[in-house]
C-alpha cells in the first residue's frame, strides 16, 4: 500500500517537473518580451542574457561615452573608465576624477557597473508613435464581427452538407475543399480586384466580408455534425422542427465544443492579421494593430525597445480574454476529438 | 444563442453605420488631394510625415496625404493590385524594376513633358545628379523621380583602430587592405582561446555589398539586349572569395537582417558595411569613437551600387492631381528641401545645388563621416532595372548564404579551403540566375 502511495508520488513530482520545464519554455518568449519591452539600447543589443533591465554606467571622457567597471587594485575598489582593450585580455583604465593616470589590468577580472534601470518611457513613445487606441477599437471590431458571421455561415453551410440531401453534394464539397489548397498570395491580386469593383476598398468591409466565411469552419463543423446521431434531426423533424428552429435549439447547444475552437483560432488569425488589412485599407482610421506594430520594422534597422512594448499591450486583451475562456477553451479542445 | 446572432446582426449594423462617421485626415475645402503612397516607417518615416506636413502648410492649392504601407515588398504588392484595379494613387515610391513595366503600360506620367513646361527647364536638369539622372531615364524617357536614394559605406570602430595600432583616419580602401586590416582587429579579449571582436560584420545576404565589390572588380552583371549575365567569372569569384576567405579564417562574421549592425555596436566587429541610413538607426547608440567611409574595393575600378526608391506619378488623367503631383516633387527636391531631407535622413540629395547649400557644407566641415558617401557618387552605378531582377537578387543570395555557412562550418571545423566550393556556387548561381530571365514571367505584367 505504502510503496503504490510512493509510486504515485513520485510519477506526480515527474509530471509535474515536465509540466514546470515545459510551461517555462512556453514562457520564456513572452517574459523576454516583458523583459526587452523595458530595457535601453545598449541592453537590448548586449551579448549576455538578462531578464532584469539593466544599463551599463557611462562617463563622458573626450566627448564620448566610455562604460565604467568596478576596479579592484591595491586592495581597494574604484569605480575607474574603460579606455581601451588591449591584447591578451587586459584593458587600460581611468580614473574619471583624474584622467591622466591610468592602469592596466586584465578586463575579465573587473566588473562593469551595470545598475538596473527600467526604460517605462518604452511604452508611452510606443503608444504615441501610432494611433493604438483606434488601432485597438478597429482590431476588437473585425476580430468579434468576422468571427461571429464565420461561425454562423459556417455553421450553416456544413449543416446543409451534413443533413440534406442534394445533387453533386461530396463534388461541391470536395470543390470547396479544392480552395483550401490556394495560397494565399496567389488570391491577394484577385480579391483586392473584386473589393475594388464592389467599391468596399478602404472600408470595414473590405475587412470583414472576405472572412465571413471559411472553408476551414465548413469542414471542422461538417466533421462534428456527421458525429451527431443523425435520429435528433429526424426527431426534430416529425415533430415540426423547422431547419433553422433545429439549427437554433438543437444543433447549436450541442456544438458548442467546435464553436468554441473555431472561435479561439479566428480570432486569433484575426487579431494577427497584417498584409491584407495593409492592403485593402489606406485611412488610418481603419487600420489594425498589426499594422501599427509593423512601424517599428524599417528599412535599416528595428527599434526593439518600442517594438516589444507595443507587442507587449497588443496581446494584454488576447491574455484577459484567454483567462476569462480558458476552462472552456480546454473542454472545447478535449471534446472536439471524441466521436460515439 | 438566437440572442447572440441577433447580437452579432446589431454590431455589423451599428459597426458599418459607424464607419462613416469616423474622422480621417481629410483634405481642406478648395484643395485638391494628392495621395502619396511610400513605404517609410521609424525615424525616416517620421521626416518624410514632418516635411509633408510643412509642404501643406505652404501652400494652399494642394493636400499631400501620405500613406504609410509598411514596406517596400507591400507597397509593391499594393501598386500591382491598385494598377490593376484602376485605383492607383496619385504618387508612389517605386523601386525602377517597375517603373519601365508600369510606363510601358501607359500607367505613368512621362516626367519629361512636366519638365519642359518649366521656365528654368535646362538648368532644373542639369541639375539633377548624374547618375540618377540616368537611373530614372527609360528608353531615352524620365519615366520616375530620384526620391531616396542611398550608397553602401563603411562603419568602423576608430577606438579599435587604435587600441591594434592601425591609424584611425586611414581606413581600409582596397579588398586587400580590408583582410589585412581584419586580421588585425580580430582579437580575443578575455584569453580564453575564442576571438571575441572580428574584424568585419556582414548580413548573411548581402548581395548589395557583394555587388559592389563584383563590379570593383570588373565584373559585368548584366547585358541588357542580350539578357545575359556574366556571374561565373573571374570579377564572380574574387568577390565570393573576398567574403568566402575573411570568414573561413574567422577574421568576418555575418548575422541575420540588420544584427550585424547590433554586433557593430555591441562591440562584437570592428567594420561593418551597410547603407548610409543606417547612420539614422545608430544614432545615439554609439559608444565609441567611429568613423564613415566609402567602402572596400576590388582593382580594377572603384565602383558602388545605388539603392533606394524613386517616385512615380499615376496618369489618372486629371490633369489637376498631376500638376500637383508634379508641384509636391518640385518642392520635396527642392536645393533647400533636398539639403534639409538629405540631413535629417541621410539620404543623398537629388541636387547638385543641394549639396553646395551651406547647410550641408558646414556640416561636412564639421563632421567628415557625413561626407563619406559623397565621395563615391562619381563611379555610382545600378543593377539591372528589370522586374526579374528581384528574383535574380535572391538566386544571388542563396548561393552566397551557401558559401558563407559551409566557410563558417569549415573555420569550425578547421578544415583547410576549399577554392573549388565558391566556383562550384558561382555556376550555380549563374545557371539559377540565367534560368530566372529565360523563364522570365515579365511578359505577364
Amino acid at each position: 500500500m505504502a510503496s503504490l502511495k510512493w509510486e504515485n508520488r513520485i510519477s506526480k513530482t515527474i509530471i509535474h517537473v515536465m509540466l514546470i520545464f515545459g510551461s517555462i519554455i512556453m514562457l520564456f518568449p513572452f517574459l523576454w518580451m516583458i523583459s526587452t519591452s523595458l530595457k535601453g539600447n545598449e541592453s537590448i543589443l548586449s551579448d549576455s542574457i538578462e531578464m532584469i533591465p539593466r544599463d551599463q554606467k557611462t562617463t563622458l571622457i573626450d566627448g564620448v561615452e566610455r562604460p565604467l567597471y568596478e576596479v579592484s587594485f591595491n586592495n581597494e575598489q574604484k569605480e575607474m573608465v574603460l579606455l581601451r582593450s588591449l591584447n591578451e585580455g587586459m584593458a587600460e583604465f581611468i580614473d574619471p576624477a583624474n584622467p591622466d593616470e591610468s592602469v592596466v589590468l586584465p578586463l575579465t577580472k573587473q566588473k562593469p557597473v551595470r545598475p538596473m534601470s527600467f526604460h517605462w518611457q518604452n511604452y508611452p513613445d510606443a503608444w504615441n508613435a501610432q494611433p493604438f487606441g483606434r488601432y485597438f477599437l478597429n482590431t476588437i471590431f473585425v476580430a468579434s464581427v468576422s468571427v461571429l458571421c464565420q461561425l454562423f455561415f459556417s455553421s450553416l453551410a456544413a449543416y446543409a452538407f451534413a443533413f440534406f440531401r442534394f445533387p453533386f453534394k461530396n463534388a461541391i464539397f470536395i470543390f470547396l475543399l479544392g480552395t483550401m489548397m490556394l495560397p494565399q498570395q496567389a488570391l491577394l491580386v484577385p480579391n483586392y480586384v473584386i473589393l475594388a469593383k464592389l467599391h468596399w476598398l478602404d472600408t470595414y468591409l473590405a475587412l470583414i466580408v472576405p472572412f465571413t466565411a471559411s472553408v476551414y469552419s465548413v469542414f471542422f463543423f461538417r466533421q462534428f455534425f456527421l458525429t451527431l446521431p443523425r435520429d435528433l434531426h429526424d426527431a426534430a423533424t416529425v415533430d415540426g422542427c423547422s431547419h433553422m428552429g433545429f439549427y437554433f435549439r438543437v444543433l447549436v447547444p450541442l456544438s458548442l465544443p467546435p464553436f468554441l475552437t473555431l472561435g479561439i483560432f479566428s480570432f486569433l488569425g484575426s487579431w494577427n492579421a497584417f498584409i491584407w488589412p495593409l492592403i485593402v485599407t489606406n485611412s488610418t482610421h481603419l487600420r489594425v494593430l498589426q499594422v501599427g506594430l509593423a512601424y517599428f520594422l524599417s528599412d535599416a534597422g528595428t527599434e526593439w525597445g518600442l517594438l516589444m512594448a507595443a507587442s507587449t499591450f497588443s496581446i494584454v486583451p488576447l491574455v484577459i480574454g484567454y483567462f476569462f475562456v480558458q476552462k472552456r477553451f480546454v473542454q472545447s479542445q478535449a471534446m472536439t476529438g471524441l466521436k460515439e | 444563442m438566437r440572442y447572440a446572432f441577433m447580437l452579432v446582426l446589431l454590431i455589423t449594423i451599428t459597426g458599418f453605420h459607424g464607419c462613416g462617421n469616423l474622422k480621417e485626415e481629410t483634405i481642406p475645402p478648395g484643395r485638391i488631394g494628392i495621395t502619396f503612397w511610400h513605404g517609410m516607417s521609424g525615424p525616416l518615416g517620421k521626416v518624410l510625415t514632418t516635411m509633408m506636413d510643412e509642404y501643406n502648410q505652404s501652400q494652399e492649392q494642394y493636400y499631400v496625404i501620405g500613406i504609410n504601407m509598411g514596406s517596400y515588398d507591400t507597397l509593391q504588392k499594393k501598386i500591382l493590385a491598385s494598377v490593376v484595379a484602376g485605383r492607383s494613387p496619385d504618387i508612389s515610391q517605386n523601386y525602377e524594376a517597375l517603373t519601365l513595366k508600369l510606363s510601358e503600360a501607359g500607367k505613368l506620367v512621362c516626367l519629361d513633358d512636366l519638365i519642359a513646361a518649366e521656365p528654368d527647364a535646362k538648368e532644373f536638369v542639369a541639375d539633377i545628379i548624374p547618375v540618377m539622372l540616368r537611373n530614372n531615364t527609360f528608353n531615352g524617357k524620365l519615366w520616375s523621380f530620384p526620391f531616396n536614394k542611398s550608397v553602401p559605406v563603411l562603419y568602423y570602430n576608430k577606438d579599435m583602430f587604435r587600441e591594434v595600432g592601425l591609424d584611425p583616419e586611414k581606413p581600409p580602401v582596397t579588398t586587400d587592405q580590408m583582410r589585412e586590416y581584419c586580421r588585425k582587429l580580430t582579437r580575443d579579449l578575455d584569453g580564453d582561446g575564442e576571438a571575441d571582436v572580428l574584424g568585419y560584420g556582414m548580413t548573411i545576404r548581402n548581395e548589395w555589398n557583394w555587388s559592389c565589390v563584383f563590379m570593383s572588380f570588373g565584373g559585368v552583371l548584366f547585358d541588357e539586349p542580350t539578357r545575359r549575365v556574366f556571374l561565373d567569372t573571374e570579377a564572380g569569384y574574387k568577390a565570393t572569395a573576398f567574403y568566402y576567405d575573411m570568414i573561413r579564417e574567422g577574421t568576418a562574421k555575418f548575422a541575420e537582417g540588420y544584427d550585424h549592425q547590433n554586433d557593430w555596436l555591441a562591440g562584437k566587429v570592428a567594420m561593418f558595411e551597410s547603407s548610409i541610413v543606417s547612420r539614422v538607426f545608430l544614432k545615439g547608440k554609439i559608444r565609441f569613437d567611429f568613423g564613415v567611409a566609402p567602402i572596400a574595393q576590388g582593382d580594377v575600378r572603384p565602383a558602388v551600387v545605388l539603392s533606394g526608391t524613386n517616385i512615380n506619378i499615376f496618369n489618372s488623367g486629371n490633369s489637376a492631381k498631376i500638376a500637383g503631383a508634379w508641384d509636391f516633387i518640385k518642392w520635396f527636391t527642392n536645393t533647400d528641401n533636398g539639403a534639409r531631407w538629405s540631413i535629417e535622413s541621410t539620404y543623398i540629395p537629388v541636387r547638385q545645388s543641394s549639396l553646395n547649400t551651406e547647410k550641408i557644407q558646414s556640416i561636412f566641415a564639421e563632421d567628415p563621416n557625413f561626407a563619406a558617401p559623397y565621395k563615391q557618387l562619381d563611379y555610382a552605378e545600378f543593377v539591372p532595372r528589370i522586374p526579374d531582377w528581384f528574383e535574380c537578387r535572391v538566386k544571388i543570395s542563396d548561393e552566397l548564404e551557401q558559401v558563407y555557412i559551409k566557410a563558417a562550418d569549415q573555420r569550425d571545423s578547421g578544415q583547410s579551403a576549399e577554392q573549388d566550393l565558391v566556383k562550384l556556387h558561382l555556376e550555380r548561381m549563374q545557371k539559377n540566375v540565367t534560368g530566372v530571365l529565360v523563364n522570365s514571367l515579365e511578359t505577364l505584367l
